[in-house]
């Protein structure tokens, strides 16, 4: 395995269990590609909705990347959850995104 | 053109511009007042030559003026008539070739639906002085071609030669107008479908800023225009753009709403965006899982139904094998259930559901799995426990709480449960071994007195196995007709001649030879085949009844026995019928036995049935009678022809002089009501002789004969009674 910089992502879903195939493929993917550098943290939003409103997500499932910079966030669905990560993954971190 | 007149009022400034325009106008038509001057010869004043001179040169100045803008200006006199017009008016009216002063320019250029309104309001306007009068969109028809004119007029009182007349500045705005109309049709246009749209439509850049958004993404967001604005919404991230995808939408005031989504690529302002139409589709949402909720879950106790359980427990499978863990599955019911709804009434039932619903809640942990299945019958999944004995202390709580009494409208009421247990993975994987497994646990448990949950073991699937291959076996006998019937024959007492028979089926396996009843009645009864088996009977006695009679053969009657099963069909009175109709066969001929047990449980619905029966001509008899709740009232009450007295009754009758007497008084009980009473299990000859005395009218059992087939019968038997 290639020693990988870290990536932390965030995965905003309301209710987790609706969401276990999504989650289960990020962290797959997130093990495959970078061991342990890369950090998936789930936020349920129906028991931590304040996490929600400071991190200013509108809508559901939404990955956000906030390791590193710049902040990243992609609204995904349940077939594109690997789409999303290898769009986190080559995403230039350089790239003109506004916060 | 109602409104397009616009008159304003002069002010000290408006008046110096007017006066400005004035000498302006003046100027400009020097050209006018010279034409004029040339045709009075009156005038003879030799200053003329001077002012002449002068006027050309004001002629010249006003004639630079006029044909420089690119306005129309023209005068007419109070008929309407041109008096002077300028080059732009002469292109515009398109009379260049033509004399312009012959025609009123109303009539000719204005709609015939204006005309009169401006002809009024011009003459008015000619009664007020100093004065503009404004009509900013004036129809005109030039060579039928509509045109819009912008029109500003000033009434001329009168010249110095007493005329007055009408000075007028037009501009053609015929294109301005249809623009104007154009670009508010445009806005109108976008106000109706995106402002006005319910749906939410939204432009977010290739970075994912809100760029644009309709009043309805606000609803649906639940966000301010400032909070939208240029904030950081996210990039879609999709495999099929084209598809639509459901969403949560998180709205400011932390309520959760649900959007269908979909997402388009566009140009933005010379930059690539996505097109965003939302669909609030949260009532939608809300309503099917309300409906849903009623699918999946019991009206009664509102826990899970069957189907949940079942949908549960398949993700619960995958999820234990995924992660590798064990997880037991509980079955319960409830001990003595129907005797509580059938004595103390359904509304008791219903409350006693409730609250064993409810006391079992309590024992469980928030994330395992309670559901009713139906009826009495409760399911709980344990989620993430594989310990025998963490899940024999939650059967003991749950026992401990359901074995305390209730108190049910009034009435204490108390119950048990038995409780059957598998494992997952240990005793099963796949969810119909599972559940068939926990049922097998139940089952087990109910049958043991001492205690009431069971975990599952291989014994109970040995078993389940040997009973399953016996059912199958049982099916493969009814297909070949491997049952047959033999008949036990009765005897009267006192004389120990032939009185009658009872058919008693047998089945000859091809591989284990005759099988005993009490081995396969069982089967033939939990698996619901005895209705078709104990109608194979019915036929087949009467079947034979007929030969017999028809032989000449005095057989009294043959009893056959039927069991509950066939007793709760409503059928079954009707069988009986079509079955005597069918071999034309006299119902006195015939006798069904039934127990007295089934007549306990199911009395009304049973009486009526009998009393059917017996109308057609049948003997009804009560089989196996002191083995049960041996009640007098059902001797009194039921349309018994014969009492059938068990076979244990006779078992001591030599020795036991206890035992005579409550022969003798059963018996005589029995008269008493007029019935007939037959004694089974009657071995010796003693024996027969007592039961004589006592006052039995018939027996049964080895002393006179064993059951037999047929043929056998019928030449040990029935021969003899041809010549009796």
């Amino acid at each position: 395995m290639i020693t990988q910089p870290e990536l932390h992502l965030m995965l905003f879903v309301v209710g987790s269990d609706k969401h276990l195939d999504v989650i289960s493929e990020l962290r797959k993917a997130l093990l495959e590609n970078y061991g342990d550098a890369g950090y998936l943290e789930v936020i349920d939003v129906l028991s931590m909705p304040d996490k929600a409103m400071e991190n200013n997500v509108f809508a559901t499932p939404m990955l956000v990347r906030s390791i590193p910079q710049p902040l990243l966030k992609m609204l995904v669905n349940i077939s594109s959850a690997q789409d999303a990560f290898m769009a986190i993954v080559n995403h230039q971190t350089n790239h003109n995104i506004l916060v | 053109m109602a409104g397009m007149i616009e008159v304003i009022e002069m002010n000290s400034s408006m008046s110096m511009i007017l006066a400005v325009v004035l000498i302006l106008f003046f100027s400009a038509f020097a050209g006018v007042l010279y034409m004029r001057l040339k045709k009075n010869h009156t005038l003879k004043c030799q200053a003329i030559e001077t002012q002449k001179s002068q006027l050309q040169q004001a002629l010249l100045l006003s004639n630079l003026y006029l044909e420089t803008p690119h306005s129309i200006i023209f005068s007419f006199d109070n008929q309407f008539k041109f008096l002077e017009i300028n080059q732009k008016g002469l292109e515009f009216f398109d009379i260049t070739s033509k004399p312009i002063f012959d025609f009123n320019w109303v009539e000719r250029f204005i709609p015939e639906a204006h005309r009169q309104e401006l002809s009024e309001a011009l003459h008015k306007f000619s009664a007020v002085h100093n004065q503009q009068y404004t009509i900013n969109q004036l129809h005109v028809l030039v060579n039928d071609t509509p045109y819009i004119l912008s029109l500003s007029v000033i009434h001329i009182d009168r010249d110095e030669f007493g005329e007055s007349f009408y000075l007028c500045f037009a501009d053609d705005i015929s294109y301005q107008v249809k623009t104007q109309a154009a670009l508010q049709l445009g806005v109108e246009n976008f106000e109706n479908i995106v402002n006005k749209n319910q749906t939410g439509i939204m432009v977010v850049s290739k970075q994912g800023i809100i760029k644009f958004f309709n009043p309805a993404v606000e609803r649906l967001m639940g966000r301010t225009r400032e909070q939208l604005l240029d904030s950081y919404f996210g990039t879609p991230i999709l495999s099929d753009p084209s598809q639509h995808s459901e969403f949560d939408i998180l709205r400011a005031d932390g309520k959760i709403g649900v959007s269908d989504v979909s997402f388009s690529s566009i140009q933005w302002q010379n930059e690539p965006a996505y097109l965003v139409m939302m669909y609030d589709i949260t009532e939608l949402k809300n309503a099917q899982q309300e409906i849903e909720d009623i699918a999946l879950h019991d009206a009664l106790t509102g826990l899970p139904n069957r189907r949940l359980f079942t949908e549960t427990l398949v993700q619960t499978i995958e999820r234990h094998k995924r992660n590798q863990r064990s997880f037991a599955l509980l079955f319960l019911d409830l001990d003595r259930f129907k005797t509580v709804n059938d004595t103390l009434g359904h509304a008791v039932g219903d409350a006693l559901l409730v609250q064993t619903a409810e006391r079992i809640s309590k024992v469980l942990r928030s994330n395992d799995f309670f559901s009713r299945m139906g009826g009495d019958e409760f399911t709980i999944i344990l989620d993430d426990e594989g310990a025998y004995e963490n899940v024999a202390r939650v059967c003991e709580k749950i026992i401990a709480q359901l074995i305390q009494p209730y108190m049910i409208e009034g009435q204490v009421v108390e119950i048990n449960a038995s409780i059957g247990v598998v494992f997952y993975p240990d005793n099963a994987v796949e969810i119909d071994d599972l559940l068939k497994m926990a049922d097998l646990a139940m089952y087990k448990s109910k049958k043991m007195l001492n205690k009431s949950y069971h975990f599952y073991d291989e014994e109970m699937m040995s078993d389940f196995n040997r009973s399953f291959d016996l059912e199958s076996a049982l099916k493969q006998a009814i297909k070949n007709n491997e049952f047959e019937l033999y008949y036990q024959p009765q005897a009267q007492a006192g004389s120990l001649t032939f009185s009658g028979m009872e058919a008693l089926i047998r089945w000859r396996d091809p591989k284990k030879g005759l099988v005993s009843p009490a081995e396969f009645i069982p089967a033939l009864e939990r698996t619901g085949l005895i209705l078709q088996v104990g109608t194979w009977v019915l036929y087949e006695a009467v079947r034979q009844l007929q030969i017999w009679l028809a032989k000449g053969y005095i057989c009294n009657r043959v009893s056959i026995n039927v069991c509950v099963l066939q007793f709760l069909d409503d059928d079954f009175v009707n069988i009986v019928k079509q079955c005597l109709a069918q071999y034309k066969v006299d119902a006195k001929h015939l006798a069904i036995e039934i127990t007295e047990s089934i007549l306990i449980e199911n009395k009304t619905h049973l009486f009526g049935q009998l009393e059917q029966l017996q109308a057609l001509g049948i003997h009804i008899h009560m089989d196996d009678f002191g083995t049960g709740y041996s009640s007098l009232s059902m001797i009194k009450d039921i349309p018994f022809d014969t009492i059938k007295i068990d076979q244990s009754f006779v078992k001591d009758l030599l020795e036991s002089e206890r035992d005579r007497v409550m022969v003798r008084s059963i018996i005589n009980t029995i008269h008493a009501y007029d019935k007939c009473v037959l004694v089974e299990g009657v071995e010796l000859e003693a024996q027969r002789v007592i039961l004589a005395v006592e006052g039995c009218d018939q027996i049964q059992g080895y002393l006179f004969a064993r059951p037999m087939p047929a043929d056998e019968l019928e030449k040990r038997y029935l021969l003899d009674t041809l010549s009796s």
